[in-house]
């Protein structure tokens, strides 16, 4: 890579950085290993700095790269987290008194989706990629996408506001 | 509020970047250096080949493309001292514990079932990530009727690694920090976590984690979580476990 090339590629990472970050954590729950599967993703767009800046759409192409760090991290033997594909019925309510207990049961309820559907739910709902450039990353169906993604909808709507402020009068 | 607002709010505030993006520019360029020079020598060593008709087996000599990693305390230590160092430190400070064999591999804790015992069943795994390696050990234990999954890593930061951030975070349910007897830093955390048994109402799980950083850098986790409200251990078991002295790599 010449130094053009270079101060490119670091404008590039430093302006996706936090996001990138963000998006790790989001998946792995762990920010130490949030910053490892950063790590490993800048080096592998460095590696292929050419094929991805000619891609359609960069940023898609990244959060694949490091949707796939991410889970060929979980293939290792060890883990450092467990989940399930089991949802609870409901969130706990009481627990739902404040924005932070919202943050926390969000956070409970992503980390017990499986691993491809947590990843469903960050790169549908928190990168915005669309079900076709999601379904092309996880190499699933875009069906696959649409009903992994309606399930864990259903459960972060009652996040978003309406159901509880109905049923509970918490919010106005 | 849109999910990705309320996704970035679970997020929160994230500690300063660990990403060193000169060193894996650094560590890139020389690799890139290497497999050029590897992809040289076995052209010549081709070229030789066939030039002098002899037959040579030749293995290829293309570098690893896995990233450049710093040597680590996990790769010279042997496991059996590994578990033996983390089981007596679990025995020191907690000698009532039994265990249920096997169940360490079962991630459903609704099916952590049949009689506890008093051999440990604890599997350990060397670990290796970019800013850290080590081991990791986990098992499943018993004690009166609480039922938790008990795990402990003992690692080091890779050279030019920060380790983890040992801060409060704020969304933890309980949180604190001390110094130890020999200069450690210890943070004992209470994480919110839930748990809905089979046919019962969603219950808070006891999840603490208790870390402790040495002087020399070593790293030690405990952290417990409980198919109940009680908690595996006290906190002041797991500080123990955490910087017991025997807990070392090389």
């Amino acid at each position: 890579m010449n130094r053009r090339d270079e101060d490119e590629f670091r404008e590039f990472v430093s302006a996706r950085l936090d996001p990138l970050r963000r998006t790790a954590y989001l998946l792995c729950r762990d920010w130490h290993l949030a910053d490892d599967l950063v790590s490993i993703t800048v080096g592998r767009l460095y590696r292929h700095w050419r094929r991805v800046r000619a891609a359609d759409n960069v940023d898609a192409y990244v959060r694949g790269v490091l949707t796939h760090a991410w889970l060929d991290e979980r293939r290792r033997p060890w883990r450092r987290e467990r989940s399930s594909d089991e949802l609870p019925d409901r969130p706990d309510v009481r627990a739902a008194e404040s924005p932070v207990a919202d943050r926390e049961l969000l956070w409970e309820l992503l980390g017990r989706l499986a691993p491809r559907r947590r990843a469903v739910v960050v790169l549908r709902f928190y990168c915005d990629l669309s079900v076709e450039q999601t379904a092309e990353i996880l190499g699933v169906n875009t069906g696959t996408v649409k009903s992994q993604a309606a399930r864990a909808l259903e459960q972060l709507r009652l996040l978003a506001g309406n159901e509880l402020a109905t049923e509970y009068g918490r919010r106005t | 509020m849109t999910y990705r607002e309320i996704l970035d709010e679970a997020v929160g505030t994230p500690p300063p970047p660990s990403v060193d993006l000169d060193r894996i520019i650094g560590q890139e360029t020389r690799r890139a250096r290497r497999r050029r020079a590897g992809a040289y020598g076995l052209s010549a060593v081709a070229v030789l080949t066939v030039a002098t008709g002899a037959s040579v087996l030749v293995t290829p000599g293309v570098p690893d493309t896995g990233p450049v990693i710093a040597s680590s305390g996990a790769s010279a230590a042997q496991p059996a001292e590994i578990r033996n160092a983390m089981l007596a430190a679990i025995e020191r400070a907690a000698p009532d514990l039994r265990w249920l064999p096997g169940a360490e591999q079962e991630n459903d804790m609704a099916r952590w079932s049949g009689p506890a015992v008093a051999e440990p069943s604890w599997p350990v795994s060397p670990f290796s990530h970019e800013s850290a390696s080590g081991w990791i050990g986990n098992g499943v234990a018993v004690r009166g009727d609480v039922r938790a999954r008990l795990s402990m890593e003992v690692s080091r930061s890779k050279a030019g690694q920060s380790p983890e951030p040992s801060d409060c975070p704020e969304y933890a349910r309980a949180c604190e920090t001390s110094p130890g007897p020999n200069g450690e830093r210890v943070r004992v955390v209470e994480w919110e976590a839930r748990y809905r048994p089979p046919g019962q109402p969603t219950i808070r799980a006891g999840h603490r984690r208790v870390d402790v950083l040495r002087p020399d850098g070593t790293q030690v986790h405990v952290d417990t979580m409980s198919r109940t409200e009680q908690f595996l251990l006290t906190a002041a078991e797991m500080t123990a476990v955490a910087l017991d002295p025997a807990l070392t790599l090389p």
